[in-house]
């Protein structure tokens, strides 16, 4: 059933994310058992309401029944997989078992992308390991990556939870003098962040007061050609060394996935210098206040600007302009604009989650490398190792 | 509206080598093809830009290459160039109006991200216009005689750069018989200057 597939990446994650916190929950006066079962019981609950996991053996006794509720709680967006019900493919044991890491670009339309090829992920994809690939273990996980990003998220938008935090904020120590080196990988972390449309925007960025590193992302592509994700790169990795103690749990889950991925670092495009390129469009999401303050520039008019600009205007109206300067009420027109914000509905959303590798442009002409990804298309979840696509604008 | 006053009389010499539908001034209804009007104004606010980039839908952002954002939309097709001080450049469209039109709808997207956004001083700084002769042109020719508003360097670029006298308009004349005029904040100086090219270049054809 190619639905299993996915439902199966998915649960591998879940079992591994959980059977490698379990020595930090136990140990060392962490949460305990107790709270690690619950855990997991609740995040396999919400991937079924979600209706991506099927097939899941009762692992938490007396856990809350899990409900294959319809499609959707208003609470899960873009980031939980609404049905991975359906795959293309049957999954044969290549595809769920690659010995080989990482091949198998897909050449995926973006737009109105076919069912077909897209599945990549079980095979032999990075993912966090992307170096680590090399053994090829990692298969089950792999996949897996974006689900338990993907999965916080809800929460977030819901509740805030502790967990959600702590994903984010993911590796710990040791990664430090890693990424300190080689920068900014954008590992992980941030691809979920987000909403699609400006639905969520306030939530996210309100969620993330710790000097703004986590920004969500906001892809803001709300055309036709929505799906393809201006996904930015994550600096992730970046922020390692500013966990608490207190969220070591996940972040070791993240750590791991760190310290394997950094042996060959992952760059979204040219590194970027430390300073101006935490600005630019791929990498603003990871930005961090420390270097930007200018950006933080608060909005309101300066007042001496605006008295200077007055006197003109209001000479040139004398001459009979037409609603020159001030009148900007457009409220009146703009569909285009706001025909944008419409489309979003919660089960035909379209979109695409991604980490890019390049994005060009020629004239009206984009064309993006994508790389671990999550699709959602026509309520069906797709995860990707690599997509291509092109699209004008 | 401003084009007919510009053309006088339109009458077609016999006499001239060239063919009827290229008299030495240009007919009625004869005019360039605007291609491109850039534009600037002022939203009259500071802004974040990395929360514009953040939030606008088709918003790009590099700071390292440009401190500014550029949005694009497509109706008019244009882009926009948006500064931290609030002023704007609009470019791409391909009327004055529809400059105008593109230049609020983009301003329209900063106001609806909260920005106390206003539409001052709104100006067209440039108009590029193009039309094709369909006659090649000798620009060797055009560039000894006409030395003194004349820059033609072929390894540099292949167009002859003409700089009127009386004016700043700029126009490129390629040996294909097209010409770009450029660097005009009116639609009559477009058609003035290219009613002044038009004789020049009808001279200087390099066919029969």
């Amino acid at each position: 059933m190619a639905s299993s597939t996915t439902s199966t990446v998915y649960i591998h994650v879940i079992e591994d994310v959980i059977s490698k916190v379990r020595d930090e929950f136990i140990n060392n006066g962490g949460p305990g058992e107790t709270v690690l079962n619950e855990l997991q019981g609740i995040w396999e609950m919400k991937m079924m309401q979600a209706g991506v996991i099927s097939g899941l053996t009762e692992r938490s006794s007396g856990q809350k029944q899990p409900t294959l509720g319809g499609p959707i709680t208003p609470v899960h967006d873009l980031n939980v997989p609404y049905e991975g019900n359906e795959e293309y493919e049957t999954p044969t044991a290549d595809m769920l078992f690659p010995p080989t890491p990482l091949q198998t670009p897909v050449p995926t339309p973006l737009a109105g992308a076919a069912d077909g090829s897209m599945y990549n992920i079980p095979t032999g994809s990075s993912d966090y390991p992307t170096p680590v690939n090399d053994s090829g273990g990692n298969t089950d996980v792999k996949g897996g990556r974006p689900s338990p990003y993907m999965q916080s998220p809800s929460p977030w938008s819901n509740q805030r939870t502790p967990l959600s935090v702590d994903v984010n904020v993911a590796y710990v120590e040791g990664r430090d003098e890693v990424d300190r080196g080689t920068s900014h990988q954008p590992l992980t972390q941030d691809f979920f962040m987000m909403s699609s449309g400006k639905r969520k925007r306030e939530d996210f960025a309100k969620q993330y007061p710790n000097g703004g590193y986590n920004i969500p992302q906001q892809d803001g592509a709300g055309d036709s050609t929505s799906e393809v994700a201006k996904a930015e790169g994550s600096n992730g990795s970046y922020f390692l060394g500013r966990c608490d103690s207190a969220t070591t749990a996940k972040s070791k889950i993240l750590a791991h996935l760190a310290r394997s991925s950094s042996k060959i670092p992952q760059l979204d495009g040219p590194i970027p210098d430390p300073y101006d390129d935490m600005l630019s469009t791929p990498n603003i999401y990871n930005y961090q206040g420390v270097v930007n303050e200018d950006y933080n520039v608060v909005n309101t008019p300066a007042p001496n600007d605006l008295q200077a600009a007055t006197p003109a205007p209001v000479a040139q109206n004398d001459i009979g302009h037409d609603d020159d300067d001030e009148p900007l009420n457009e409220d009146d027109d703009d569909d285009d604009l706001d025909d944008v914000d419409q489309g979003e509905e919660l089960n035909t959303q379209h979109l695409v989650l991604a980490q890019f590798d390049k994005v060009t442009r020629t004239k009206s002409r984009w064309k993006c490398t994508l790389k671990d990804g999550i699709m959602h298309i026509s309520n069906k979840d797709i995860l990707f190792n690599k997509a291509m696509g092109d699209f004008n604008f | 509206m401003a084009a007919d006053t510009v053309f006088g009389s339109s009458h077609v010499l016999d006499s001239s080598s060239s063919t009827s539908s290229h008299p030495l001034s240009p007919g009625a209804g004869v005019v360039p093809a605007i291609e491109n009007v850039v534009s600037t104004v002022n939203l009259g606010c500071t802004l974040d830009l990395k929360a514009i980039a953040l939030h606008a839908p088709n918003a790009e952002y590099n700071p390292k290459r440009l401190a500014a954002v550029m949005i694009r939309i497509k109706e008019p097709k244009t882009t926009a160039l948006i500064f931290s001080s609030g002023k704007m450049v609009c470019t791409g469209a391909k009327s004055e109006q529809q400059s105008r039109l593109a230049a609020r709808k983009h301003a329209r997207i900063i106001q609806k991200l909260g920005f106390d956004v206003k539409f001052n001083g709104f100006k067209i700084q440039n108009i590029v216009a193009a039309y094709d002769f369909t006659f090649p042109i000798n620009l060797i020719r055009l560039a000894n005689s006409h030395f003194k508003f004349s820059v033609y360097e072929p390894e540099l670029f292949p167009g002859l750069i003409y700089r009127m006298k009386q004016s700043k308009i700029m126009v490129q004349v390629f040996s294909s018989g097209k010409i770009a005029i450029a660097g005009a904040q009116k639609r009559d100086e477009i058609l003035k200057a290219f009613e002044n090219i038009y004789p020049i270049l009808m001279s200087f054809r390099a066919d029969k």
